[in-house]
């Protein structure tokens, strides 16, 4: 039988698409698109986004920029849907795919070409793992003291202690919907503010309790970085004691919380960033921040801390550009606070399950560009 | 800046006598090697003296008075220093807010006082504002206000070992009568003068009119000394006395420093009692005097300083600063620039020699005085704005050269020439208001990154600009030659490289130092910019929509990408990358994007009609 009319084997189908493309029916309308072209239509369309989301950050902030242009599958411009970044960058990672896949040519003179593309999709396929994965939080340590939780830079929640356990809590988002959770007492929310302004209340409210006495909340603008606004609420309290039935304000950092006792039980309500908590704790041992001598410019922030995890106890220090990974968490050096009497450190903590795929693809761009320079050269020399 | 009333500090200046003129310059040479620390670091008082004055006065020296001169003068005789015109207005409108009849290019602090004294609550008002939404003249005020106090915190620096206008009280003659009439020999005295004024007061009045003679001078000696230890308390500038605990390396203290917040030592003594005699030798106007004095006290400061002060750095610097290398690295470019041109067409060796001889010259220098940084800061070079600027020229010159030498491609020699020579030009626009020699904020203070990221993607800023600099050569020339075409390509892609591999390494430097690899940022999304600009390109290139003229006008426009993702992120003054922040370059920057989209388009448009009509005209 001659060879042309032979039917292939699978093993030479395989090695036919990975070498033309060719061989599998359906992989034929996804070859014209695994070209050049389809990069050179979408990449403008992301670099104008990517100029815009930058430029709005002037105006908007980083993060609502970053929500509205960058992290979204459309952006709206008035009535009309545009492609965001989520979109933009993944038809290019599908393409890139087809085209790693599809239109790769498996020789070395091409082996630049390919490295390079694979370093791209690594680096994305990362950069998707953050988003799906990452968590940011930050961990404030005064020295000497010791501290298992965490704290989110944008949430806030309004969580209510029992004898100093956590009995119940709900996030701002859904504060309205307090009234869901059955508690040993009356709690209504009369209003809540993304970032309040507080004010002297204009006329004597009555049943006014605790800080409410002297000042109320109202809504105001927010500010361009969410972690910055002060949010708070104003609720009702009830069937707890008539000295105690009636109304509160409670927000951001409050420096005291709304106690009470009711049935020998100890009860606080606490409004504030999330807090979560960690299977370890940290104690900050010292805090040094070194400036240059005559000026308040700062050269050098660092803290020894002493990572206390069941029988563990291990001293490290971190450092501005030196952070430390433990247990799929990475502490860095973020800021601190400090008094004529105390030092604070205040260290960003972030679980990242895509943290490795950028040193990769960084080592892999690099290779692969300077292989595919050296090919071409070579190739420009010989010709 | 602090509002302190000037008018009160200026009059403390007066207290010290004018000093006789020395009849010949005193030697400066050892002053201006003296170390001091300023803004940070170990300096020597040469380039504090020129720093500071650049800064009052936007000059480097006052006719043929050097800095140095300028500094000792201001240092030992205030009175005189304080007629010295020094001050640049900033603005024509203060000449009218400060009721200054005279018009001037500089005004002495003398001649300032009174107006910067009926401005000061304007001055306060102005500092109290949190819009910092300044318009120029108001800006230009502050500014003024705070060169004034900066000038006086000088002029009161040395005031304690000064000799002081005054007259001993009788009963303290016997006791004093030999030791130097200053703030340093009479401050043991200040206690026992204020219980005597306190008595003399108790029995007389407030009224000096029903005091005696002598007890006239108590009272004066009483509130002068109090006046001058007041003024002093604040004057911290004068870093010249190492912290003796912890061998010089961290601290440095000013005489007043010494005296008054109990950072003294016996060695500390030992040194105010070396600048004493300098001062007086200066006072004195005696050459030989100075010159002991001087030798003393220099001795003396680096045996104290021990390692924190390095003779062969302080001399480097003060060589780096007296030879202008900036200005000699524009000459050598510039006319290594012109004679490539003039010589374009001769196709003789010296045509090219010529020129490349002379753009090597600035190249060798331009290299040089990145080393000379390099030593004198303890770090790699670039760490600021203006150092990008300085680097990504020598890259421009650099990468010509060698281009041109490798490939003997003069246009590769004018186009590293024309972009080293316009990026020097440029450069004082992101000069820092003081010494252009800084420290790195905490971020910033880390060699390796420096060593990497940094060089990285200003290697691809100098790569990118050079390329597009021979795109517009190539898009003026009627045919495009092959040569070029590949040589644009190559450079294209290497600038690629560098940027690609610059940008994703600031994000392995994110993620040390912030937690995140990307995050958004506008410096980071310039950078991401050009490199997605490059890959367009490369991709409109391989697939052939973008034909070679096009492909040449959009690499041209490179420059344009490069000049937004270096500048114009800056002025957006948001994201972490603070540091980097400038102002007052937005009609800069968009005069240069229009005229750059204006020229490409143009150039491109006439490619284009030459292409038309050669494809009309062919077989």
């Amino acid at each position: 039988m001659p060879a042309e009319m032979r039917r292939s084997t699978f093993k030479e189908r395989v090695v036919n698409f990975f070498n033309t493309g060719r061989g599998f029916s359906a992989s034929r309308p996804l070859y014209r698109l695994a070209t050049a072209d389809v990069i050179f239509w979408i990449l403008p369309p992301l670099m104008i986004l990517l100029s815009i989301g930058t430029v709005a950050q002037r105006w908007i902030g980083l993060h609502a920029a970053h929500q509205m242009f960058f992290s979204s599958f459309i952006v709206w411009w008035g009535p009309v849907p545009l492609p965001g970044g989520f979109t933009l960058l993944a038809l290019l990672s599908f393409f890139l795919v087809l085209k790693f896949l599809l239109k790769s040519e498996w020789h070395f003179e091409k082996s630049g070409i390919i490295i390079t593309h694979l370093s791209v999709l690594v680096l994305l396929v990362g950069g998707l793992l953050t988003a799906i994965t990452a968590r940011e939080s930050f961990m404030i340590i005064p020295e000497g003291q010791e501290t298992p939780f965490i704290y989110d830079y944008n949430a806030r929640s309004l969580v209510v202690y029992e004898n100093g356990q956590p009995l119940a809590q709900l996030d701002f988002e859904r504060i309205a919907q307090w009234g869901n959770h059955p508690l040993p007492f009356g709690l209504e929310i009369l209003n809540a503010c993304q970032n309040c302004a507080i004010a002297e209340p204009k006329t004597a409210q009555e049943n006014a309790r605790g800080m409410a006495r002297f000042m109320e909340l109202s809504e105001k603008k927010s500010e361009m970085e969410p972690e910055a606004n002060l949010s708070g609420a104003t609720l009702v309290l009830s069937n707890i004691a008539p000295e105690i039935d009636g109304r509160y304000i409670i927000f951001d950092g409050m420096p005291k919380a709304i106690e009470f006792i009711k049935g020998g039980r100890s009860y606080a309500l606490i409004f504030g960033k999330n807090q979560t908590q960690l299977p370890f704790s940290i104690k900050l041992i010292d805090f040094q921040k070194q400036t240059y001598g005559g000026t308040e410019t700062a050269k050098s922030y660092a803290s020894d801390i002493v990572i206390k995890d069941g029988a563990l106890d291990w001293p490290v220090r971190i450092e501005m550009n030196v952070p430390l990974r433990y247990r799929g968490y990475t502490f860095f050096q973020s800021s601190f606070e400090q008094g004529p009497d105390f030092e604070t450190t205040i260290l960003a903590v972030v679980e990242n399950k895509g943290w490795l795929f950028p040193y990769i693809g960084t080592f892999g761009l690099a290779l692969g560009l300077l292989l595919h320079i050296f090919i071409v050269l070579r190739a420009g020399k010989r010709s | 800046m602090k509002p302190v009333v000037l008018s009160i500090l200026l009059f403390i200046s007066f207290f010290i006598f004018a000093a006789p003129v020395f009849a010949q310059k005193p030697d400066m040479q050892n002053f201006k090697t003296l170390p001091i620390l300023h803004e940070g670091r170990i300096k020597p008082l040469g380039s504090f003296a020129q720093v500071l004055l650049k800064k009052i006065s936007g000059k480097t020296q006052l006719g043929d008075m050097s800095a140095e001169e300028w500094l000792a003068l201001s240092l030992f005789d205030p009175a005189a220093a304080a007629h010295l015109e020094i001050f640049a207005l900033g603005h024509k409108d203060l000449q009218k807010t400060l009721n200054l009849s005279a018009d001037k290019k500089l005004y002495s602090l003398a001649e300032l006082n009174p107006g910067l004294s009926a401005t000061l609550s304007q001055a306060q008002e102005l500092v109290k504002r949190t819009d910092e939404t300044f318009s120029a003249p108001q800006t230009a005020l502050l500014t003024l206000h705070e060169h004034a106090l900066l000038y006086t915190e000088i002029l009161r620096s040395l005031s304690a070992v000064l000799p002081l206008d005054l007259t001993l009280p009788d009963q303290y003659k016997k006791t004093h009568g030999g030791a130097p009439l200053n703030y340093l020999a009479l401050s043991g005295l200040t206690g026992t003068l204020d219980q005597e004024l306190k008595t003399i007061i108790k029995k007389k009045g407030a009224d000096p009119k029903n005091y005696s003679q002598n007890q006239i001078k108590t009272a004066e000696m009483s509130f002068r000394l109090n006046q001058i230890r007041e003024a002093g308390s604040g004057s911290t500038i004068l870093r010249v006395i190492p912290g003796h605990w912890n061998s010089g390396a961290i601290e440095w203290f000013s005489p007043w420093d010494l005296m008054l917040q109990g950072a003294g030592s016996p060695a500390g003594v030992q040194l105010i009692e070396n600048w004493s005699a300098l001062a007086q030798a200066y006072r004195a106007g005696d050459p030989e005097q100075w010159a002991t004095a001087l030798s003393t006290l220099s001795n003396t400061t680096f045996a104290q300083a021990q390692s924190s002060a390095s003779k062969a750095r302080l001399n480097s610097e003060l060589l780096y600063r007296g030879l202008k290398p900036y200005l000699w690295m524009i000459g050598f470019y510039s006319a290594a620039l012109l004679a490539a041109i003039f010589l374009y067409k001769r196709t003789t060796a010296s045509a090219f020699l010529i020129p490349l001889s002379i753009g090597g010259a600035g190249l060798v220098l331009h290299g040089t005085s990145m080393l000379a940084r390099i030593y004198i800061l303890g770090r790699p070079p670039v760490g600021t704005l203006y150092e990008s600027v300085l680097f990504v020229s020598l890259i421009c010159a650099a990468i010509g050269i060698g281009m041109s030498l490798r490939r003997k491609n003069t246009l590769a020699l004018i186009a590293g020439l024309a972009a080293a020579a316009a990026l020097l030009l440029i450069a004082p626009i992101a000069l820092p208001s003081g010494d252009n020699l800084e420290v790195l904020v905490a971020v910033l203070n880390t060699n390796f990154w420096l060593a990497t990221h940094v060089l990285c993607i200003t290697a691809g800023y100098g790569l990118c600009i050079l390329t597009a600099c021979l795109a517009h050569i190539a898009l003026m020339m009627k045919e495009l030659s092959h040569k070029l075409y590949k040589n644009i390509y190559h450079l294209s892609l290497s600038a690629l490289l560098f940027m690609a591999v610059g940008t994703v390494l600031g994000g392995i430097w994110a993620d040390q130092s912030w937690g995140r690899f990307w995050g958004w940022d506008p410096k980071e999304n310039g950078a991401l910019l050009i490199c997605l600009w490059l890959i367009w390109v490369q991709h409109g290139r391989l697939s052939g929509k973008l034909n070679p003229a096009a492909f040449m006008a959009m690499l041209a426009a490179l420059n344009i990408i490069v000049a937004l993702s270096w500048f114009g992120v800056n002025l957006l003054n948001v994201g972490l990358h603070s540091y980097g922040f400038t102002a007052g370059m937005a009609t800069g920057l968009g005069i240069f994007c229009a005229v750059q989209t204006a020229l490409i388009a143009g150039l491109w448009l006439l490619k284009y009609r030459r292409e038309k009509e050669k494809n009309r005209h062919a077989p």
